[in-house]
């Protein structure tokens, strides 16, 4: 079709010129041409705003490596008063922490969203997934606080000595009862991605066309069936997707951790009762006060912290990729 | 289309001798059947038999309520909120809505094609087709395997999948995926098999190949199929009942009968009026 | 002619299947139901503590909320009053600047970069799709540190002020509000773009006028949401702006937050401090609410629309 090369053609209909698929050809499509351009300015522009942002991080933590040399790996002690800086507890703490809050939330976060999504009503359904999704909203720092007030009292009196008596003892559940530590921690943690995770399931699970499910259910099979062996599946991309925000939430949360896990840094966790600290509630708890030596420290913990978040996000995508391939 | 003569197939045929145009044994009797959901009647008055190794087709506009009778038949109207259905389905001697047939073993007798093919998209061609066996429970290695050539053979897909058996499902063109589901419903050896307008998202040639599948499928299961499209009811089908949209927006049957006569010599004016293209 | 199997074990065999399923039937139905019953559990259990929050901060929190509470400024209880808590119209001030300055930037920033995402293919555009994918869940606390180490001294002259919490909360809303936009964009139904294109509209005009319209209700979503977000975070502003008990309306000088006060509360040696701290938590959770409603009057009326 020969390129109409008038530029001042009323003939919409029969001037192809305009479209972006010739830009040099006249003036006007050269206007897009200026279109283009900003776009690449502003892609640059994004590549420039994440090198800067995570630059940042990694120069600032370089302090941090070399005072604290290889120990920084393999300590135990991180002692901001006396400028030791192992990290190996912050590490411990913050992945148990999360392993806690994940073992609460998956299974429960899943497993409700099913029940909304397949075992309510219409009217309570459309109720309780707004309710979710208000609460998956809630600022941490609401958490923290009945965490510590509502909370802690009856991990201290009921729940650990209950697990204590019932594992007589066995390692995750010795040692002294506080109240407040990790393994309030991550209840309090798993209660708080708790609506991000049912929530982003249920939109999941509500996405499955009707007639797989109905193809399930023409085959013989029973209702568990249908939502275990045909939604489910159908949605795990999504769900997966749920299981992810809430980690990285879990991995990140500052507040709320400061506030419940007592902040002890040198201790590496032997129980779910210890006291203890994440990454993030140490860089929080620390910054205020933090001078020299102590604030390249902080800095080399946000890296860590980054880099976590990272590899999750990584191994999340590399399983969702997998699972679409092979099936 | 030929099946293998020393093939495994265990899938029982239902007609000793298809000279005959078919026994005069009852498949399914609907008698006076009315079906609705949240008050509002959308079909009523169906009452009919369906014989044993016949095609069965069920015509008529849009709107006339096939397709609701049709997922009466196997109670996946009850899937649908505020469903209702009166009258009486049997089964062979079990009524449908009596109770005495618990609905998933009712819906391995009766089993359901569905307008677009939905296979499970994530699993396998293989799993798909042991899907339907394996929900009721059945897990004979063996027996499963047998199922799947079985199956994929009486669907006439044997051939094109049997070297892919492990791909995704998804990997299959329309018409194949869905001889694949045609294959995973005779899995479970029905008696019945519904067909919902099955070829109206195909291309012509699938649908041929699907219309000449049903010759043979006829052999062993009796089927039904709702189709909007009259001449494929003429090429396909052994008997035709008729369904129209009444004044007050309910479906209801106007004739059934074998579908020579309902195509040469209708005894409704509408049948004529359908026939003859003048709506639908 | 199609041979098939006629003798009398062949129909035996349907029969036998037929028999198997029925076997097996009341097991898995049994099964079935012992599972839902467990799903239908986890719901209560996740019903649980959410409700108990809810009740928590609705209980306690309304204890504390009077007119006095919310329009006089921070005061600090002492030995000789320790109910002398004052109000929190210092921090209420400082959120409203504070967000709603952070927001006014991160909106316009947040959609230009939208359609730059969306437009941006290949290697790069996929590589910045994913980095600011996964900046959505970065932990606040990194957006606090970053303006705390690389701003602070050289633009602030190391002292607290509102600006750096909100470059903060600004550059934490970015990718929401980016991926948010870029992903209404994509929604928008190709036809709508091809229609515009075959008009011989320029790709440019077509974004403009066609395609950010149609994806205005998502994009209106995106920044409710990060809009809720920036509200109720405490970290990337705690270090930055300080703790300023006056209530002012310049953005440059020390600020207080509500989620900062809360924060501050909650260690705080006085009971009635702690209290405060409920109160505080009970408006963010109405504002937040009041967000997120907003929010589904829009998508539910774009829908009608």
């Amino acid at each position: 079709m020969p390129m109409d090369q008038s530029t001042t053609s009323n003939n919409v209909a029969g001037d192809l010129s305009n479209v972006s698929s010739s830009p040099k050809r006249s003036l006007a499509a050269r206007g897009d041409g200026r279109y283009n351009f900003a776009m690449r300015i502003g892609q640059a522009l994004l590549a420039i705003f994440i090198i800067c942002f995570f630059g940042s991080i990694i120069i600032q933590s370089i302090p941090g490596w070399q005072s604290g040399g290889f120990d920084f790996f393999t300590s135990t002690d991180w002692n901001n008063a006396d400028l030791q800086f192992g990290t190996l507890s912050l590490i411990a703490g913050t992945l148990v922490t999360t392993f806690i809050a994940l073992l609460f939330a998956v299974p429960v976060g899943i497993s409700a969203a099913l029940s909304i999504q397949f075992l309510l009503h219409r009217r309570l359904r459309i109720f309780f997934s707004s309710l979710v999704e208000v609460l998956a909203i809630v600022p941490s720092i609401v958490f923290g606080v009945w965490g510590v007030v509502v909370i802690a009292p009856w991990v201290q009196h009921t729940l650990e000595p209950f697990l204590r008596d019932v594992t007589g003892g066995a390692p995750p559940f010795q040692g002294e009862i506080y109240g407040i530590g990790l393994l309030l921690g991550g209840l309090v943690l798993g209660v708080m991605i708790l609506p991000t995770v049912v929530a982003v399931s249920r939109d999941a699970l509500a996405m499955v066309p009707q007639t797989l499910i109905e193809g399930a259910y023409g085959l013989g099979a029973t209702r568990a069936q249908v939502l275990f062996r045909v939604a489910l599946p159908a949605a795990r991309r999504g769900v997966l997707g749920a299981v992810t925000l809430g980690t990285g939430r879990a991995l990140g949360e500052t507040v709320a951790m400061a506030t419940i896990l007592g902040g002890v840094t040198d201790n590496f966790p032997s129980s779910a009762f210890d006291l203890g600290a994440t990454l993030a509630s140490t860089i929080a708890r620390d910054f205020l006060e933090a001078t020299g030596a102590q604030v390249g420290a902080l800095g080399s913990l946000a890296l860590i912290l980054t880099v976590i978040v990272f590899i999750v996000n990584y191994v999340a995508r590399k399983i969702i990729m997998r699972q679409a391939v092979t099936l | 289309m030929e099946m293998k003569e020393n093939s495994t197939i265990h899938l029982a045929p239902v007609v000793q001798d298809d000279a005959q145009r078919g026994s005069s044994e009852v498949a399914m009797r609907l008698n006076d059947v009315s079906v609705a959901f949240s008050g509002k009647t959308v079909v009523r008055g169906a009452t009919f038999d369906v014989r044993k190794g016949a095609v069965t087709a069920m015509i008529g506009p849009s709107g006339s309520g096939k397709t609701t009778l049709l997922r009466a038949l196997n109670r996946l109207h009850d899937l649908t909120p505020g469903a209702e259905v009166k009258g009486q389905i049997l089964l062979g001697q079990d009524d449908v809505y009596g109770g005495g047939i618990p609905t998933p073993i009712l819906r391995g007798r009766v089993g359901m094609v569905f307008q677009r093919p939905n296979p499970f998209p994530t699993m396998s061609i293989a799993d798909n087709v042991t899907s339907g066996l394996r929900f009721n429970g059945v897990k004979d290695k063996k027996k499963l395997e047998e199922a799947i050539e079985a199956s994929l053979w009486a669907a006439a897909l044997w051939d094109s999948v049997k070297d892919r058996l492990k791909a995704p499902a998804s990997t299959l063109s329309g018409g194949e995926q869905q001889r694949l589901c045609i294959a995973r419903a005779l899995a479970v050896e029905p008696d019945v098999l519904l067909m919902d307008e099955p070829t109206s998202s195909l291309d012509p040639i699938s649908t041929q190949r699907i219309e000449d599948l049903m010759q043979d499928l006829k052999k062993i299961v009796t089927i039904i199929i709702v189709t909007h499209n009259m001449q494929q009811a003429a090429r396909v089908s052994d008997d035709c009942a008729f369904l129209l949209m009444a004044e007050d927006r309910a479906g209801e049957l106007i004739e059934f009968a074998p579908t020579a006569k309902i195509f040469n010599d209708p005894q409704d004016p509408r049948t004529l009026d359908y026939i003859q293209g003048r709506f639908g | 002619m199609a041979t098939m199997n006629t003798n009398i074990s062949e129909a035996d065999s349907r029969l036998n299947l037929q028999q198997l399923m029925r076997q097996k039937y009341r097991r898995r139905v049994i099964v079935g139901n012992v599972i839902l019953a467990f799903v239908l559990a986890a719901l209560v259990v996740a019903l649980i503590p959410l409700l108990s929050i809810v009740v928590s901060v609705i209980e306690r929190g309304s204890k504390v909320l009077s007119t006095a509470f919310l329009t006089q400024v921070q005061q600090d209880p002492f030995i000789f009053d320790p109910y002398a808590i004052g109000g929190v119209w210092n921090a209420i001030v400082g959120s409203l600047v504070i967000d709603g300055i952070a927001i006014g930037l991160a909106i316009p920033i947040g959609i230009f970069s939208g359609v730059i995402l969306s437009d941006a293919k290949g290697k790069v555009g996929t590589t910045i799709h994913r980095i600011f994918d996964v900046m959505i869940g970065l932990p606040s606390i990194l957006f606090g540190l970053f303006v705390f180490f690389v701003l602070l001294g050289p633009v602030f002259h190391d002292s607290y002020s509102g600006m750096a919490g909100v470059i903060a909360l600004t550059l934490m809303s970015i990718p929401l509000i980016t991926v948010a936009t870029e992903s209404a964009i994509s929604a928008v139904p190709p036809t709508l773009n091809e229609a515009g294109l075959a008009l011989g509209a320029l790709p440019s005009r077509v974004m403009w006028n066609i395609k950010l319209p149609a994806a205005r209700p998502a994009i209106l979503t995106g920044v409710l949401l990060a809009l809720s977000r920036a509200v109720g975070e405490t970290a990337p502003v705690l270090f930055v702006i300080g703790q300023s008990r006056e209530a002012n309306w310049n953005p440059t000088a020390e600020q207080s937050s509500l989620p900062t006060l809360t924060f501050q509360y909650l260690q705080g040696f006085f009971p009635s401090q702690r209290e405060a701290a409920w109160g505080i938590a009970l408006i963010l959770m109405i504002v937040v609410f009041l967000v997120n409603l907003t929010s589904r009057i829009i998508s539910a009326r774009s829908q009608r629309g």
